[in-house]
């Protein structure tokens, strides 16, 4: 992982040295692909529900961190302002148990897609050709696999079934663009989304379906590094 | 080539590399689980230790002060969660309770030895070894050995109490071994990290009825199989069902049935089924109508027997013997194939002959059992005899066979037995009353205290010949 993120540093690096002032004409197309991690820093209340209760209250989980190819598309509508889409390849994240379950490691797994749009505010050419830019958007947060693996299974009592609730929020992000020529470009974010998702799992017992749900606030930093085509 | 086509080349070749390696959804990028014997959880359960008085009035109430001894310690009940492979080998989570002596006395400080008891058949699902109040057996062991300067570490079988699987391994030898194994390594890791009372390194395995016979599987699991990590000190198997393929015999064909069979029989059949996948294609090959729609996974259970029984789901019999015929819990059919079935084969597979045990054993029992026969322990005393290990095996109803505990002892506990058999018959009003009574609590009531107070004379005596 570091020795990818070397080597997309190393590139940015090259680009910087042969950088040629570059303007972004209005009406440009720009595609990008390239590194997306997802730092998440998640915060669930503890589970409730269900008769069973463990030794003692307070079983939580945390969602691990997740590293994407990320992709997207800008346009540049107007001298300082661009639309964006993000997307990118759906990152699996994995949810260790916290708390008092702490010591049962990964408990499930996720996997979602997080197409996020924004409209982005240039500040102009530093450096000649370095422009950075601040953007807002919406998130849409989709859970598409959810998973609770054979220790989310043991620790819950039986094979168990897990929803996540889709999510609709607001984004940030900052970020700058390294204008290589006028058809590629190195861009750089770092981004904040509002996700939260009411997280139930479904336990068959032979007493029937236990039933546990937590809240739970991602609360991600993303940051990406991607190569753009502009045309 | 130009270099934006080498920069764009290179993140390419990053983002594929990293998505290639970026961790997917399927099973094969799990994290693996929990070691075996990984503590989960460790928590002291109750907040004041069980004092001396508490344990002393304890077995005062149940008539066995005597046996037990008055307490030396007070004891800690403590409760591991951990986790544990199930008979396929799938991560399976389990609890054991842990009861700690402690105080001043000299026996309850510094390390301590530790029994490693295996608890009896149960139906109850939130069957707890730590739960003292109102856990009978859980109590007994705390006042017979962790009041006496024993560490206990009483596992709860898979499928009982927090445990996630939806059955129990009834009588599966090498999978029961599993889950003690794993149960004391938990306790021995939580303890030596959180107790200022230590596990020491003397190993004293016992077990009484289902944990007699898990009891000795454990001790021939860990003699064969982890003889680096644990050394068993010397094991106290009672009233353990050893020689289960001549019990399933005596049982299937010539008789007689023994007390609680339509329980036991429903638990094996399951345990059976689970791990060796091959007992019967239907539950309708080998339970009668209407069991058998529910009895495959109808233990462990929150529901009372009484109530099972109303339901339909047992045999109405309160001596639980109606195994066969009209109204009975098991087909003809499988009583004519059973010879040849594949039940009787995983009767042999868990059958504890055949093997020799390397520490002191003592074996112990009634022979007048109506539960697990009697023969189970003269069977596994001869079958070590033959390869010249001599193993006592105490019958309560006979002095002379306790002679090996010494002529006082064996004297006072089978006297001591003969009284507590002729108080029960008196309390039900003695004649054929009272032998109904005694029959019923024979081996759940009245051999555990006595069989348990010649383990630990025996334990203590192996101890003080090996300090």
């Amino acid at each position: 992982m570091n020795k990818k993120i070397t080597l997309i540093l190393a590139a940015s690096l090259m680009a910087l040295a042969g950088a040629a002032s570059a303007e972004t004409a209005v009406g440009t197309h720009t595609v990008y692909l390239g590194l997306a991690h997802i730092d998440v820093n998640s915060k669930a209340a503890p589970l409730e529900g269900g008769t069973k209760q463990f030794p003692a209250p307070g079983a939580q989980i945390r969602v691990g961190d997740a590293t994407t190819t990320g992709f997207g598309y800008t346009y540049r509508f107007a001298p300082r302002w661009s639309g964006e889409i993000a997307l990118g390849i759906p990152p699996s994240h994995k949810i260790y148990g916290n708390g008092v379950i702490k010591n049962a490691g990964q408990i499930a797994v996720v996997r979602q897609m997080p197409p996020t749009v924004f409209i982005n505010y240039h500040l102009g050419e530093y450096f000649t050709k370095v422009e950075p830019f601040v953007g807002v958007g919406v998130n849409y947060t989709y859970f598409e696999k959810k998973r609770s693996t054979p220790t989310g299974d043991a620790i819950s009592g039986g094979p168990t079934r897990i929803t996540l609730e889709n999510s609709w929020g607001a984004a940030a992000h900052v970020g700058f663009t390294v204008h290589y020529t006028k058809q590629w470009s190195l861009t750089a974010t770092a981004a904040y989304a509002d996700v939260r998702s009411q997280m139930r799992s479904y336990t068959t017992t032979n007493n029937g379906t236990e039933e546990l749900h937590t809240k739970i606030n991602f609360r991600p930093m993303v940051y990406t590094m991607s190569l753009g085509y502009s045309f | 080539m130009n270099s934006q086509f080498k920069l764009a080349s290179l993140t390419l070749a990053a983002a594929a590399m990293l998505s290639a390696c970026g961790g997917g959804s399927s099973a094969a990028s799990d994290d693996p689980p929990p070691a075996r014997g990984a503590v989960q959880l460790g928590v002291v359960a109750s907040t004041t230790p069980v004092t001396k008085a508490q344990i002393d009035a304890g077995t005062a109430a149940k008539g066995i002060g005597a046996l037990a001894g008055a307490a030396q310690c007070d004891v800690e009940i403590r409760y591991v969660y951990y986790s544990t492979r199930d008979p396929q080998g799938v991560i399976a989570m389990a609890s054991t309770a842990v009861f700690v002596p402690t105080g001043t006395g000299a026996a309850c400080s510094g390390n301590r030895p530790v029994v490693l008891y295996a608890h009896g058949t149960t139906t109850d699902q939130t069957f707890n070894m730590a739960q003292v109040d109102k856990n009978a057996e859980g109590s007994l062991v705390m006042a017979f050995y962790a009041a006496q300067g024993f560490i206990v570490v009483a596992p709860n079988y898979l499928g009982y109490d927090r445990s996630g699987l939806q059955y129990t391994t009834y009588l599966n030898a090498e999978q029961s071994a599993i889950e003690m194994v794993d149960g004391l390594r938990a306790a021995k890791t939580y303890l030596n990290a959180d107790s200022a009372v230590k596990p020491s390194a003397k190993l004293l395995i016992a077990g009484y009825s289902q944990g007699g016979h898990v009891a000795m599987a454990t001790q021939k699991a860990i003699e064969r199989d982890y003889a680096s990590e644990f050394t068993v000190t010397a094991a106290a198997p009672m009233s353990g069902p050893y020689n289960l393929v001549k019990f399933g015999d005596v049982i299937t064909t010539t008789g007689p049935i023994n007390a609680g069979a339509t329980l036991f029989l429903p638990l094996m059949l399951t345990s059976y089924q689970k791990a060796y996948g091959n007992i019967y294609a239907s539950p309708s090959d080998v339970y009668q109508s209407p069991y058998d729609k529910t009895a495959e996974t109808l233990f462990p259970t929150k529901s009372t027997l009484t109530q099972l029984i109303q339901d339909g789901k047992l045999p109405n019999d309160p001596t639980f013997t109606k195994l066969f015929g009209t109204g009975g819990l098991l087909t003809d059919s499988f009583r004519a194939g059973y010879a040849t079935s594949n039940y009787r084969k995983a009767l042999q597979t868990n059958t504890l002959l055949g093997w020799t045990p390397k520490a002191p054993v003592a074996l112990c029992g009634g022979a007048n059992d109506p539960t697990v026969f009697f023969f189970n322990t003269t069977d596994a005393q001869a079958d070590f005899a033959s390869r010249g290990k001599a193993v006592p095996a105490s019958n309560l109803e006979s002095a002379a066979s306790m002679q090996w505990a010494g002529a006082t002892t064996a004297a006072t506990i089978a006297g001591g037995f003969a009284q507590a058999k002729a108080a029960t018959s008196a309390a039900a009003g003695g004649g054929a009353a009272g032998a109904a009574a005694v029959q019923g609590a024979y081996h759940g009531t009245l051999v555990p205290p006595f069989c348990n107070a010649l383990a630990r004379g025996f334990f203590q005596s192996v101890l003080a010949a090996q300090p």
